[in-house]
């Protein structure tokens, strides 16, 4: 069926994601739209999913599928791919969906596309555009294998839309294999949160570590609540523990559309590691070796432009404790280290400010590295 | 209890990313590379099981002959001995290719546990661990933000949309776990004298039973059509307050429509 797309409806706090009625409209301005329903589902199911344009669903409401992580899925998915053979399916870039794409990759020895961030179905091939790198490049690609394409879909790509079908319901029997009964989901802890949740969220205001503490987060709170939206964070403030992880936005949280990241960097990738780890080096701000470092820094002092730039650079760059001690330190005037990747790019961009007047070299360890400089 | 770590070794934190517009890949020759932080996270986490409860840790990657540096660097964190998957054929594999080739050397000693990252810092496909899992034939518990091991059985914290979720299974087992989730140790000169020693096992895609048209780009499913770069966004703006910061931020929200 080469113009069948297919939606797998994902089901959170007892109602259907937001990224499951977005895929929906795309499904069904490329194709005709149809979902499968897994699991135990709120009664108006399968009506919210007509409405935003489902024309046939797959249902089976068997516990199975909420109590055991996604082989029993997995094998009904596989099951109704191999019968009907839909052009492609569609999952949310979710946990279970990315678990579930992977797992029917390897069962129907498939490829498939992760990231995606829109999509064309022309003759039962796909053209999948992704952004790659933290967005800084946006690339196309497609699947050449035969068969259905499994796309894993950014959630907010695409804009839920009411387009109400007569609709289908096919009951599908449970995977009631005992081998699938492997993964079990024990208990579901919910941490707690105030406020709109960031994933139906209108607007989002965001945090990080500029807030310098969990108190400065009350002030977002009340942004938020005269604006109507939600408060979110940078993986520096869910790291640090000012705000928990539900909280988080971004590559390693919720994604939200770039229209509310309006005001954070545009290399998320780049963003979330640098402040995650400039976040380990303030909760470490106590340590000898900085007050070491300070003093060291006090005797540069005599240079006042060159001070103000190693301020800069402790300020932006992590002094890593465990690298002053580093038996090279014994060699040289002041060492710029960094922690398990921070700053990136922007430590060498920082030293880079320091060429002049002094001589810099660069020790790459491990996913630690640092750069000795000598005053010249 | 047997561990192997598949851990992914990248264009190291100082080098800037590249596409290469003629092979649409990532430019990897001649550029220093480095274990990825969420592979060291993988390779800690294994490192405190088998302290814990005993046995060793196995590295398993694939890459070019520059990833070298970043086996040693797991070696000199602890870790036993290291399979490397060392063949010109494999450039250009995609999610699946590269699972298979993990799956295929990773059968070849014996394993309890395999722990992964949940994805990668330079592609972050974040697939591998799963399709790694079903062609093993061993149950995935993923986005683990704590692990315990327990006799045959593991328990993982698994992030959730609100929350977590307690996730059991019994070993074997393949685990992805979350950045963050613990701190990656940093080698010790002892370590790094000690991993100069260790063993690496150096495979082909032939030598893991793989012909040359299942991996690779030749065996590759999904092809990189275009790639571009995005329209430019423009710069920010920055509000200074001098009294009247919080009126200009709400002047400047309505009129970009937000309020």
């Amino acid at each position: 069926m080469a113009d069948v797309v297919w939606v797998y409806a994902e089901i959170v706090d007892d109602k259907i994601t937001a990224t499951t009625l977005e895929m929906l409209a795309k499904a069904a301005e490329a194709g005709k739209a149809e979902a499968i329903l897994l699991g135990p589902a709120p009664a108006d199911a399968a009506q919210t999913l007509a409405k935003h344009g489902a024309s046939k669903i797959y249902h089976c409401a068997d516990p199975v599928y909420r109590e055991y992580l996604t082989l029993p899925a997995a094998e009904t998915v596989a099951g109704l791919i191999q019968k009907h053979q839909p052009a492609v399916l569609l999952c949310a870039s979710s946990y279970a969906g990315r678990d579930l794409v992977a797992n029917l990759s390897a069962r129907l020895d498939c490829g498939a596309i992760s990231d995606v961030g829109d999509f064309q179905l022309k003759d039962g091939s796909v053209e999948a555009t992704i952004p790659a790198l933290g967005a800084s490049y946006q690339n196309t690609s497609t699947l050449v294998s035969p068969g259905t394409k499994l796309l894993l879909v950014r959630p907010k790509s695409f804009e839920p839309k009411v387009n109400e079908q007569p609709v289908v319901v096919e009951e599908v029997a449970a995977a009631s294999d005992e081998t699938l009964r492997k993964v079990h989901v024990k208990e579901r802890v919910v941490v707690k949160r105030e406020g709109p949740q960031l994933e139906g969220a209108k607007m989002v205001v965001a945090g990080g570590r500029g807030l310098k503490g969990e108190e400065n987060f009350a002030m977002l709170k009340d942004l938020a609540e005269l604006l109507g939206g939600a408060v979110g964070a940078s993986r520096a403030a869910v790291d640090a523990g000012w705000v928990p992880y539900a909280m988080q936005i971004g590559q390693t949280g919720k994604t939200v559309s770039l229209r509310h990241l309006r005001r954070r960097a545009a290399s998320l990738r780049h963003e979330n590691l640098q402040d995650h780890h400039l976040d380990q080096q303030r909760s470490r701000s106590a340590d000898l070796s900085i007050l070491r470092l300070r003093r060291r820094r006090r005797r540069l002092q005599s240079d006042p432009p060159a001070h103000r730039r190693i301020e800069e650079a402790q300020r932006r760059v992590i002094l890593s404790p465990k690298l002053v001690t580093h038996p090279f330190s014994l060699l040289s005037n002041y060492f710029v280290g960094s922690d398990q990747n921070v700053g990136r790019n922007r430590h060498a961009d920082l030293l880079r400010g320091l060429q002049a007047d002094h001589e810099l070299q660069l020790y790459g360890t491990f996913h630690r590295y640092f750069t000795r400089l000598t005053p010249l | 209890m047997n561990i192997v770590v598949c851990g992914k070794i990248i264009p190291a934190s100082t080098v800037t990313i590249e596409l290469d517009p003629n092979t649409k890949r990532m430019v990897r020759k001649g550029v220093t590379h480095e274990l990825d932080p969420a592979a060291a996270s993988a390779v800690e986490e294994g490192l405190r099981l088998s302290e814990k409860h005993g046995g060793a840790v196995t590295l398993v990657t694939m890459g070019i002959s520059e990833v070298t540096i970043g086996i040693r660097n797991a070696l000199a964190m602890g870790v036993a001995s290291a399979v490397h998957i060392l063949d010109d054929a494999v450039a250009g594999s995609d999610t699946l290719g590269t699972a298979k080739l993990l799956a295929a050397a990773i059968k070849k000693q014996p394993f309890d546990l395999v722990l992964c990252a949940t994805e990668s810092s330079d592609s972050y496909s974040g697939i591998v661990h799963g399709q790694l899992a079903q062609l093993l034939g061993i149950p995935a518990l993923t986005f683990a933000k704590e692990v315990t091991a327990d006799g045959g059985r593991i328990s993982i914290h698994r992030q959730s949309e609100n929350g977590y979720d307690v996730v059991e299974s019994t070993l074997p087992a393949l685990v992805a776990v979350s950045s963050g989730i613990n701190e990656p140790r940093y080698p010790q000169l002892k370590g790094i004298m000690a991993a100069k020693k260790k063993e690496i096992k150096v495979y082909t895609a032939a030598d893991l039973g793989l012909a040359a048209d299942q991996v690779g780009e030749k065996g590759a499913r999904e092809k990189v059509l275009t790639i571009g770069r995005p329209p430019k966004r423009e710069a920010g703006k920055v509000v200074t307050d001098e009294g009247e910061g919080g009126k200009q931020i709400a002047d400047f929200l309505a009129e970009i429509k937000v309020i």
